[in-house]
């Protein structure tokens, strides 16, 4: 990572099976300065959040092999970092569906519904999110 | 197989099939005690009926002996009375044995056999209905032997009083010796006769309770099955029931998913990608060219998807109108293997087409077989590999016109086949290979097919690949108007 610049990008991780979604997601946020790296399950997802410590992730719920909740359960279980790392869930189930436990569980920072989210609304709840982080300032 | 058969039914049929069995079992139930109520009933008739007979058989015999020492015409009456008893039962019997038998009289020799009128029905019906079963057969037979026995009876009885009331010489010692002696004899003879009587009422008792004792066991025997069945069948229906609901709570939770996830997802995407052409930087023209293409994809999808549920919605309304016209296979199956130019190209697959020459035109509905072709060919390709061969053929098979459609693709797992045809079913390998499917192609190309008379088969190998082969008979598809 370059960390003499002050232009540090913010690392962010988008777990996400369908693919146009996740490319729209990617060039949006590529756009506006982030690093951005895509899973297209929880498997995977948790395997890249392991090893790259993205700063924020965009987390999809119905994925093939291992769901969102599911990945995000072990990760908050694994490390410290897992513990804290900011996580923007974003699915069409609402909470209504036999999840709203797992979801309370997990601690989301946000948890949105993606046919009611626009690309700047989901651009600002990411802002957000991240506001608590002060390194990350610089974008 | 009668599971496999259940599992096909729709939810109303099983329903009314397990209301309808518990209702038989009901009813056999109750047969079972009405039956046995009967039966029992009619035994302590006949038995009740065997010591009335008995007791007036002895009490006439023991009249007629005291006729032959009192010569009082008081004790022949009292004889003849007795014996009304035996009489009365004896013109039953003679009724009860004819293949037409009159009610009236059978009950008046009943009632004069000093039954209770109440019994007169049940005493009926266990002659009638039992008389080829064994031990009522050896009791009748017993009581028929008792009525030619009390014959002979009433033929001494009648011989006794003619020698009592003939007026002989009184004064004559030679001719009274003569009489007491032909009287003694006569009264020797009904002595005989009462004994074997005797003999015969044990029997004709003793008979009727084994009877009654081998009814019982059999009632009880029948009534534990049908305990057991009518318990087994509860347990059954709880479990089936309990099943029923996790199933439906199973397909809402599909169909949620299936609703939010395929319809809410392509959604998104159409605007999510409109909001990025919006904006207000500069777009290459190449990016640009490709959110537009996934705009006019993402709304085929959609378009795709809505005419699928209003299909499913059709095919369970019993709306799905089918409406044959006079057309040419070949050319709606070109027509539906063309619209494929796109996918068949993304994944490098060949689709070869085997017509049969010369097949005639028959009466189709394009749009049901657009539906049916257009599902099994989406299916072959998608689960094709990349680079491999699909087969559309068409050919006369007697008095069929078959439709194949094979690939050599993933295959269905074997232990899935079984489910293939369920609403919102999609097998392991398929879901794993593509999570983009509503499980529903299959469920309406079976409905579909059935409903106009044609029928649908498979073969599958996992890993090797699957063919569909639709057979539609050659008189043309069945007409389906719209329910008023």
């Amino acid at each position: 990572m370059d960390t003499t610049a002050a232009k540090v990008k913010i690392k962010m991780l988008i777990v996400e099976d369908e693919v146009p979604l996740a490319t729209a997601m990617k060039d949006q946020f590529e756009r506006e300065g982030y690093q951005v790296v895509t899973a297209g399950n929880g498997e995977d997802g948790l395997e890249m959040a392991t090893s790259d410590h993205p700063d924020v992730i965009i987390l999809d719920i119905l994925m093939p092999k291992s769901s969102g909740l599911d990945m995000l359960h072990r990760l908050r279980e694994q490390d410290e970092y897992g513990k804290n790392v900011k996580v923007v869930i974003l699915t069409n189930l609402d909470t209504s569906d036999a999840i709203l436990k797992d979801v309370v569980e997990t601690l989301p920072t946000f948890y949105l519904i993606k046919a009611d989210t626009t690309m700047q609304g989901l651009s600002d709840k990411v802002k957000e999110a991240l506001a608590t982080q002060v390194n990350a300032t610089t974008v | 197989v009668i599971i496999k058969w259940l599992r096909k039914l729709s939810v109303a049929k099983k329903l009314a099939i397990i209301i309808s069995l518990i209702f038989l079992i009901l009813l056999l139930g109750l047969a079972n005690f009405w039956l046995s109520m009967r039966i029992m009933s009619g035994i302590r008739a006949y038995v009740g009926g065997e010591g009335l007979w008995s007791k007036s058989q002895k009490e006439a015999v023991t009249n007629l002996i005291r006729y032959s020492v009192t010569f009082d015409e008081v004790d022949y009456q009292a004889y003849r009375e007795f014996l009304q008893v035996p009489l009365g039962d004896k013109q039953a019997r003679l009724e009860l044995e004819k293949k037409e038998y009159n009610y009236e009289l059978t009950r008046q020799g009943i009632i004069q056999g000093g039954n209770s009128p109440d019994d007169v029905d049940d005493m009926i019906f266990l002659y009638r209905r039992f008389r080829r079963v064994s031990y009522m057969d050896i009791a009748i037979r017993d009581w028929a032997q008792g009525d030619a026995l009390i014959e002979k009876l009433m033929d001494k009885g009648e011989k006794i009083h003619a020698i009592i009331s003939t007026t002989g010489d009184e004064d004559d010692p030679m001719a009274q010796d003569v009489r007491l002696d032909e009287l003694s004899e006569l009264v020797m003879e009904v002595y005989a006769l009462d004994k074997e009587l005797t003999t015969l009422e044990n029997h004709f008792s003793a008979t009727l309770s084994e009877g009654s004792r081998w009814i019982r066991d059999v009632l009880f025997v029948v009534t534990i099955i049908l305990s057991i069945l009518l318990g087994s069948f509860t347990l059954f229906i709880s479990l089936y029931i309990s099943q029923m609901i996790v199933e439906v709570d199973k397909k809402k939770n599909e169909f949620i998913y299936l609703v939010s996830h395929q319809l809410k997802t392509p959604l998104t995407s159409s605007s999510w990608y409109s909001e990025l052409l919006l904006q207000d930087h500069k777009i290459d023209k190449e990016k640009r060219r490709s959110y537009l293409l996934e705009i006019s994809n993402t709304n085929k999808r959609m378009v795709d998807l809505v005419n699928t549920l209003l299909n499913v919605s059709r095919i369970e309304m019993g709306t799905f109108v089918v409406n044959p016209v006079m057309s040419s296979l070949t050319s709606l199956i070109d027509e539906v293997i063309a619209s494929f130019a796109v996918q068949k190209m993304k994944r490098n697959i060949e689709i070869q087409k085997q017509y049969q020459e010369g097949l005639p035109s028959i009466a189709i509905d394009p749009q049901t077989i657009r539906i049916v072709v257009s599902n099994l060919l989406s299916n072959a390709i998608k689960y094709s590999y990349d680079g491999g061969k699909v087969t559309v053929s068409l050919s006369k098979k007697g008095s069929f016109v078959q439709i194949k459609v094979q690939d050599e693709g993933i295959g269905i797992p074997k232990s899935e086949q079984g489910r293939l045809f369920e609403k919102f079913f999609r097998a392991s390998n398929a879901k794993t290979l593509d999570t983009d499917g509503s499980g529903l192609g299959l469920y309406i190309v079976e409905s579909v097919v059935k409903n106009v008379g044609g029928t649908l088969s498979y073969t599958s190998a996992e890993g090797k690949g699957t063919s569909f082969i639709v057979s539609f008979p050659l008189e043309g598809l069945k007409k389906k108007r719209k329910k008023e």
